[in-house]
């Protein structure tokens, strides 16, 4: 299984170096605006896409037909691709992590809990689309995923603004409910991890199915 | 002979085509398996391997009938594609990196002696290879993991008549360990004529011939002879009996029986691809 991400390091090692440069450009240039939780958003869209790409160059160079003759099985195949997406979620929590505490720093403010809450937001949502897009690659193809991947992202910000908009006493009402930071982190920790896992399982099953030409 | 490979009656439909094929290949041997494009070849490899379900029939490969169910047998299978698989922006060592981390069986001097003995860079990323030469590079990856089976689907196709004697070469020395077996597709016989031990031919997803090569040269042979005297053939004794410029030829499945029955005319020896072609051509006309 370390084979088959390791391919996938070497094919996306240029972007990932490109992608590293363009994450602290616009870093520097929002902190400069006073936004200091942009990477964290950033960071978990771009390994999202980072994932998506990776599914994209195996479909285009025919990669999971020959990976299919090699002695792992489809679970494994399945399976490298999701150790994949944990890795970089992690490298870039960490990332993601450390550019958020050197921005605070600088703005003076330090870190606090709720900096911290916001950026494990960013990655638990980054994984959950992730959780989504994967299994819709293995079905339908990378280019038609990404338009899921948009609509993941887009759907409720649109929501979420429609919301505000029309709808503001309901959004007040949603704020005012009370859930404790550790329950609510547990709860959102639960649900990712069920939300990955029931991802995994669905990806397995189709490329089980998949008759690969 | 053990087989290494067994096809037996397998099906596989898809929309407007059906393939149905029975061959066996002992171990210790190449064969080819030849036909025109859409025949059927790519489509048996891949069931054999797996990457399709069949509808029916039964195949044996090594010894096992669903490789899906023993991924680990894969260790002893190379294949090469019709194109190559590896992501443009790999050179050959990190290819090798990669093969080398899955294959427990991985060979990494074979692997760098096979690209020397194939003139293929190390460091050269595939992107800047020719197709010969990402050619050259599959079969490489395929064998340096020491399988006992390699499949292989048009691998000389789109290589010089040099390098494809050097590969030829390759699956020559392959095949000298008895254990060792190699199907090969190829439109071009005379590759096969060179190496196989068996041909197998399937046109329209049929297995119209099945048979040890020096068999077929042996029997098989194209009769001959003026105009006038076509009529004398009887019905049956000629396949794809035509007129050409300078007279009549027919493919006959035994030389000497059609030399002994038709004095006056020629039987010349058939070479496998007017063998094969004078079979497409009887099965097309059966249709």
């Amino acid at each position: 299984m370390t084979g088959l991400i390791l391919k996938d390091f070497y094919t996306m090692k240029k972007t990932l170096i490109y992608l590293g440069v363009v994450i602290l450009g616009f870093t520097a240039f929002y902190t400069g605006l006073g936004d200091s939780h942009f990477s964290d958003f950033f960071i978990s869209i771009m390994v999202v896409s980072i994932i998506t790409s990776t599914l994209s160059y195996d479909e285009y160079y025919r990669w999971d037909r020959y990976a299919a003759i090699l002695p792992v099985s489809r679970r494994q195949m399945v399976g490298a691709k999701y150790l994949l997406t944990l890795v970089l979620f992690g490298v870039g929590g960490v990332l993601s992590l450390g550019l958020t505490v050197a921005i605070t720093s600088l703005q003076g403010r330090g870190y606090g809990p709720e900096d911290f809450a916001i950026s494990g937001a960013a990655l638990l949502v980054g994984l959950i689309g992730a959780s989504v897009v994967i299994p819709c690659c293995y079905r339908y193809g990378a280019q038609k995923s990404r338009f899921v991947m948009v609509a993941f992202y887009g759907i409720p910000a649109l929501i979420l603004v429609a919301g505000l908009k029309f709808a503001p006493g309901l959004m007040d009402q949603v704020t005012k409910v009370q859930i404790g930071p550790v329950e609510f982190a547990l709860g959102a920790l639960a649900v990712t991890a069920a939300v990955l896992a029931g991802s995994f399982l669905l990806s397995v099953r189709i490329m089980e199915r998949k008759e690969l030409k | 002979m053990e087989n290494i490979l067994s096809v037996t009656n397998l099906r596989k439909d898809y929309p407007g085509f059906r393939l149905e094929m029975s061959f066996q290949m002992p171990q210790g041997c190449i064969m080819g398996l030849v036909g025109a494009n859409g025949a059927g070849k790519s489509t048996v490899m891949r069931l054999l391997l797996g990457l399709a379900r069949p509808d029916g029939g039964e195949l044996s490969i090594l010894g096992c009938h669903d490789l899906n169910r023993q991924p680990a047998l894969r260790e002893e299978i190379g294949v090469v594609f019709d194109e190559c698989s590896f992501p443009e922006t790999l050179c050959p060592n990190q290819i090798a990196s990669v093969l080398g981390k899955i294959h427990p069986k991985w060979d990494h001097p074979y692997f760098r002696s096979l690209l020397k003995r194939l003139e293929l860079p190390e460091d050269r990323n595939v992107k800047d290879l020719s197709r010969g030469m990402k050619m050259k590079l599959s079969i490489a990856a395929a064998m340096a993991h020491h399988p006992r089976l390699l499949l292989l689907d048009e691998p000389t196709s789109g290589l010089d008549p040099i390098v494809r004697g050097e590969v030829l070469d390759l699956f020559l020395d392959f095949i000298q360990e008895e254990d060792h077996g190699v199907l090969l597709s190829s439109h071009i016989t005379s590759d096969l004529e060179k190496v196989a031990d068996y041909i197998t031919f399937v046109d329209r997803g049929k297995t119209l011939l099945t048979e040890e090569k020096d068999l077929l040269v042996e029997t098989y042979g194209v009769l001959k002879g003026p105009s006038g005297r076509m009529g004398e053939v009887a019905p049956g004794d000629a396949i794809g009996l035509t007129q050409t410029g300078h007279g009549f030829e027919g493919l006959v499945r035994d030389k000497a029986a059609a030399a002994a029955k038709y004095p006056d005319l020629v039987v010349d020896r058939a070479n496998l691809e007017e063998i094969i072609l004078y079979l497409a051509r009887e099965g097309r006309e059966a249709k």
